[in-house]
């Protein structure tokens, strides 16, 4: 075994080792010695982690090993095995980074819970399960992560399970990703039976041209486009995206570590990282990809708008969370794979950033999460102010901090794509960003400025180190990472693609620029004017009541707080009349159909038959006699008839 | 109370040697080259013989009631490794036949002889019985006496079925298992037991009786009733084939049980006890699907083909219309027996799609469901042993008073419902993938079961487990050493088989090539 085995090994194995010795002893271990033991299994990944920059972002090398076989049968082969190359590096630091600094603040945040060795677990198994994710080496052990990082969130929602809302949201959102993972189960079968193969060493070479062609529903379809249709239905389970994103907003019924980790940073991400994972599949798909664009542009726009009205701070966030997921799929719609990425890897950072911050703000407020009982923060808590600010900044695009980066460069990508689709998808983004930076100075200014809101008699002073020092890691993230590491994922050398060109990202990144010329800085623009409209609005002359009382405003107004109705559409028409149908089939089809006229039905045959049967044995010796010629003639007539034919008997 | 105590450790102290005993026996023999698979059919009914001589007054007998029991079903297990040890995996056909002609015609004679198909049926019984009887080790149950014998019978028939190469004596052992298990069901059942027990009777026996005048026709027309002669020279006309397929399809349905005859199957395991549910969901139900492999398919292949579409459609309807009614249950036991209905529906699926994949992932499933809806009945059995409910809303926050219970049960969920990494998925994504060959809707309705699956599971754990603890369960009490004992074996067996499920799937690969030989496929 060299070193880099063992580097690759640890990094993702560590966290399941602690969390099985954990889980195993958890009630015989201290609290403090599972926090210790949990934190030190990822940061060890992270650690072991490090060692794979030089040889694969330096070098440009790709680690692939097989570690057991696992389905075997015939000529199929499909093995636990791992495959590591840039973007999978990415996101293996990405998540082991992160993950870590979550786990330590988890140590502060929940530390009155005695359940924390419980949740301590559940993360480290998450930890797992999404490495497992990021370095499958065929899509069936990328679909074992898959599922896994879902039973984690799964758990981890539910984690307060005496809440029946927080059963409830841990319910929806593992069916809701069960929709998903339909389709992605459908995508690998095809897939197999199209192309031969689901390793990714295959997919990412695939020329799929030769997909075969079939015929349904009296057209062709090419199984491609099928194929690429399912995978993006997984992706949009656990992206969120519209359509299948209600589960998000109801998860924040986790605690709010989980909420960064899972809801913001990792999981969510996944389904980005799915399609960077077979994009040669999508790239020959034109149709799924416009698919892609018009669902991310729908998400992006439908979750910028919900969050302008949410007063519970963690569901702005999380509302803000779906819409950036939307920017990413709006870039891998037009091919610009190298920049959905890129915006992946800034937002994990200034998403789990503000989620953190909220998080402290909430730990602070004794769990507090509305925000209007919030406001004047900034003087209690500046330190948690400070990184929320530029977690804040981070996200709207201003210059020099990550989002200006990355969101910029996918709107260029969707001007410069050139078609008339893709620049409607520029202008939805474009007034996305404007809302986002309309709502992210929303929750800023209510929770930080202005008076306190809150009952006055609680005290409220900034959060222990061991949650503001993860917090301060994750700013360094949000600060420099767009700027550190943009020429890394757009510049014209493809330093990121190994297989999978990038070269029409780069020409459309690089028209996109000559394109819009000044206009370029309109998200700058449109961000500072809401910004300014912001304030005006809650600080300065007209009050949040003046713009309400308008009777169109309030109509647009409850529209939103509905959140499009989509939420009540689906409970009142689907799974309300699915759970009575299955009732009614249950007991009407069921029971008083197959089973009565089933087996129920041969049984009263049969004893109605008996019944007038029964009514042959008179106990009259005549009648007997009588029958019991009768039966014998029939019989010697029936014999002598055969007889007469020529037959035998025997 | 002394003297129990003092019982009590001598069998824990013999109870090792004599288990070795017989297995070292059986071993010695496959060394000598003398036949070893009678024993699997002998030991479970010499351990019921025994127990018919014993008493059952006082603790002491019931003390040693459990060990004979514990003993012959765990020398059976050991003797099933002996066979398994003995096996040579890469041949194809019959292996360490043994013949014993103690009828009257030369062609009804008692041929036993097993392949891979027939060995990981024998592994599962074999690890199931005692896993059952460490379950039922301390149910209140009346006549433990009778209740023993009658575990032990139903082992002995298992194995006759699963070792006999002659048609008619498989036959005979197939309808044999029904009568303990009637007893099961009727003697130590719920409320409604004698309904439950009768309607389990007559129905699967209904069935058998047109499956037994096709064999009767086989004999007449072939003059021979051994399996392996039979596939080799024996190929009826397509029309007599139907016919034929037919009256086995008649049996196999009911026994399966696929839809639109599985209405028997909630009510017998409603009121079956928890050792009769785990028995009737974790074997008897694999029974039907054994037998499609080792009679249907490769006797009646024009006939199995011409009916594919046919089952295959039944199979997607089980599946979906199962699960809908799965969700609108009120009841766990019931819930997870029509689970269970569902997923044999991926089982008749597989079969009848004719590929390597499918069938094999048929005979994963079966396996993986034997364990994994053993251990949900379990599951349900040590709530009812606790609450005396089965009742889904008399339960609610039950995590709170037993959280190692509520971990099991959510992993032998998660299991159920196609978890990857556990046993279930491997079967699950064979089928879906050979159903998808054939046709795409197949492989989408298969999968429109995952999502139910998910949905009738998951609602059931939150309604039960989760949520704010309900008054009046503050007091139960969580898992024994025992029910952790047999709830871990079944949890390793079933992670083991999910993450490396190539120790059973060599087992697959030679009789499903021996099947697909009948269709003129050579290899997968």
């Amino acid at each position: 075994m060299t070193f880099l085995t063992f580097a690759v090994v640890g990094a993702i194995f560590f966290p399941l080792f602690s969390a099985a010795i954990s889980g195993a002893f958890l009630s015989r271990f201290s609290s403090r010695n599972i926090q210790i033991l949990t934190c030190f299994g990822v940061g060890l990944s992270f650690f072991a982690a490090l060692f794979l920059i030089a040889p694969i972002f330096l070098e440009g090398g790709i680690f692939s090993l097989k570690l057991l076989d696992w389905i075997v049968v015939g000529g199929k082969h499909y093995s636990w095995s791992l495959y590591i190359d840039k973007p999978s590096l990415i996101m293996v630091l990405m998540v082991s980074f992160v993950s870590f600094f979550v786990h330590i603040y988890s140590i502060g945040y929940m530390a009155k819970d005695t359940s924390l060795p419980r949740f301590m677990v559940y993360l480290n198994l998450f930890t797992f399960a999404m490495l497992m994710l990021v370095t499958a080496g065929n899509l069936l052990q990328l679909f074992f992560g898959w599922e896994g990082v879902g039973l984690c969130s799964y758990l981890l929602i539910g984690f307060w399970y005496e809440k029946p809302s927080a059963v409830l949201a841990s319910l929806k959102a593992f069916l809701m990703n069960r929709i998903g993972d339909f389709g992605i189960l459908l995508g690998i079968v095809g897939l197999i039976w199209a192309a031969g193969s689901i390793e990714v060493v295959d997919i990412l070479e695939m020329t799929p041209a030769s997909f075969p062609v079939f015929s349904a529903f009296g057209t062709e379809v090419n199984s491609l486009t099928v194929i690429t249709l399912f995978l993006f239905l997984g992706a949009m389970g656990k992206s969120a995206q519209f359509g299948i994103h209600t589960w998000l907003p109801d998860a924040m019924e986790g605690p709010t570590p989980v909420s960064a980790l899972i809801h913001a940073a990792t999981m969510v991400t996944a389904g980005v990282f799915l399609i960077v994972r077979t994009y040669p599949l999508f790239e020959a798909a034109p149709y799924t990809l416009s698919v892609i664009l018009s669902i991310g542009m729908l998400t992006a726009f439908f979750a910028a708008t919900v969050a302008l009205v949410q007063t519970d701070i963690k569901k702005v966030i999380a509302y803000s969370t779906c819409s950036q997921l939307g920017f990413m799929f709006m870039a891998l719609g037009v091919k610009a794979w190298g920049v959905a990425l890129f915006h992946l890897l800034t937002h994990a950072f200034f998403k789990a950033l503000l989620f953190l911050g909220a998080g402290s703000v909430i730990h602070a407020l004794h769990h507090e999460q509305d925000m209007t009982k919030m406001g004047g923060l900034w003087k209690k808590l500046p330190l948690t102010h400070a990184m929320m600010v530029i977690g804040a900044l981070a996200l709207t695009g201003i210059p020099i901090f990550a989002g200006f980066y990355s969101k910029d460069a996918i709107l260029e990508a969707l001007w410069g794509s050139g078609t008339l689709f893709s620049r409607t998808a520029y202008i939805t983004a474009i007034l996305s960003a404007f809302l986002t930076a309309a709502y992210t100075y929303r929750m800023v200014s209510l929770t930080f400025y202005g008076s306190y809101r809150g009952s006055k008699d609680s005290l409220i002073k900034e959060p222990p180190l061991v949650m503001t020092i993860p917090n301060g890691f994750l700013s360094l993230g949000a600060i420099f990472s767009g700027f550190l590491l943009s020429k890394y994922f757009m510049g014209q050398e493809a330093w990121l693609s190994t297989s999978v060109s990038l070269g029409v990202q780069s020409s459309i990144l690089s028209k996109g620029m000559e394109n819009l010329g000044f206009f370029k800085h309109t998200p700058l623009f449109l961000c500072v004017v809401a910004a300014g409209l912001i304030l005006k609005m809650y600080h300065f002359t007209l009050g949040e009541s003046v713009i309400f009382s308008k009777s169109w405003v309030r109509v647009v107004q409850k529209f939103l707080h509905k959140k499009w109705y989509v939420d009540y559409l689906y409970f009142n028409y689907l799974v309300e009349p699915f759970l009575t149908f299955s009732q009614v089939t249950a007991l009407k089809v069921d029971r008083e159909g197959i089973d009565r006229f089933g087996p129920r039905g041969v049984q009263f045959i049969v004893g109605r038959l008996a019944e007038n049967l029964r009514k042959v044995h008179t106990g009259n010796l005549t009648t007997y006699v009588f029958i019991m010629i009768i039966s014998w003639g029939g019989i010697m007539l029936y014999g002598m008839h055969l007889f007469w034919k020529g037959g035998t008997l025997s | 109370m002394t003297m129990n105590l003092s019982m009590h450790k001598a069998y824990k102290f013999v109870l090792p040697i004599l288990l070795v005993f017989p297995a070292l026996g059986a071993y010695t023999f496959g060394l000598l080259n003398i036949p070893v698979l009678n024993f699997l059919l002998v030991l479970p009914i010499v351990g019921a013989i025994v127990l018919t001589f014993m008493g059952e007054e006082g603790d002491d007998a019931k003390d040693r009631i459990r060990f004979v029991a514990i003993w012959s079903s765990g020398a059976t297990f050991l003797i099933s490794l002996v066979v398994v040890e003995n096996f040579d995996f890469n041949t194809r056909g019959m292996q360490l036949q043994e013949i014993y002609s103690i009828w009257l015609r030369h062609d009804l004679i008692f041929h036993l002889g097993v392949d891979g198909l027939s060995l990981v049926f024998i592994l599962l019984t074999s690890i199931l019985t005692p896993l059952c009887i460490m379950a039922c080790w301390k149910a209140k149950h009346g006549q433990l006496r009778l209740l023993m014998i009658c575990i032990l019978l139903i082992e002995g028939c298992l194995m006759g079925v699963f070792t006999s190469l002659n048609l008619l004596v498989f036959y005979i052992f197939f309808e044999a298992v029904l009568i303990p298990m009637f007893l099961l069901i009727g003697v130590w059942g719920g409320e409604h037991r004698k309904y439950a027990a009768y309607k389990f009777f007559l129905y699967t026996f209904l069935g058998s009786i047109l499956m037994f005048l096709s064999i009767l026709y086989i004999l007449d027309q072939a003059k021979s009733l051994t399996l392996p002669i039979l596939f080799n020279s024996t190929r009826f006309p397509l029309e007599v084939q139907k016919y034929l397929w037919l009256g086995f399809f008649a049996s196999f349905a009911v026994k399966l049980p696929m839809w639109p005859f599985h209405t028997w199957l909630p009510d017998a395991h409603v009121e079956a006890p928890t050792i009769g549910s785990m028995f009737l969901a974790g074997i008897l139900l694999k029974l039907a699907g054994y037998g499609f492999l080792r009679t249907s398919l490769p006797l009646f292949p024009d006939a199995s083909l011409y009916f594919a579409p046919f089952v295959q459609w039944l199979s997607v309807i089980a599946i979906v219309y199962t699960s809908i009614v799965a969700l609108g249950q009120k009841d766990i036991k019931k819930l997870i027996a029509y689970a269970s209905v569902a997923h044999m529906g991926y089982v008749t699926l597989g079969l009848f799609t004719f590929m390597g994949d499918g069938i094999t992932g048929s005979i994963y499933q079966m396996l993986s469901h034997g364990f994994i809806s053993a251990a949900l009945f379990f599951c349900v059995g040590v709530l009812y042993e606790r609450t005396g409910s089965k009742k889904i809303e008399y339960f609610q926050g039950v995590l709170k008073v037993m959280p190692r219970f509520g971990a099991y049960f959510l992993f032998f969920s998660l299991a159920s419902i196609g978890f990857p990494g556990l046993s279930g998925f491997i079967g699950e994504f064979l089928v879906i993938f050979s159903a998808y060959s054939v046709n795409g809707f197949l492989a989408a309705g298969a999968s429109l079961g995952v999502v139910l699956g998910a949905a009738y599971m998951l609602w059931l754990y939150g309604r039960t487990m989760m949520g704010p603890l309900k008054k009046g369960l503050e007091t139960l009490h969580d898992l024994d050493r025992r029910e952790q004992v047999v709830m871990g074996i079944f949890g390793i067996l079933i992670l083991l088989l999910g993450v490396y499920p190539k120790v059973i799937l060599e087992f697959i690969d030679m009789p499903v090539m021996d099947i697909l030989k009948q269709y003129e496929i050579e290899g997968f």
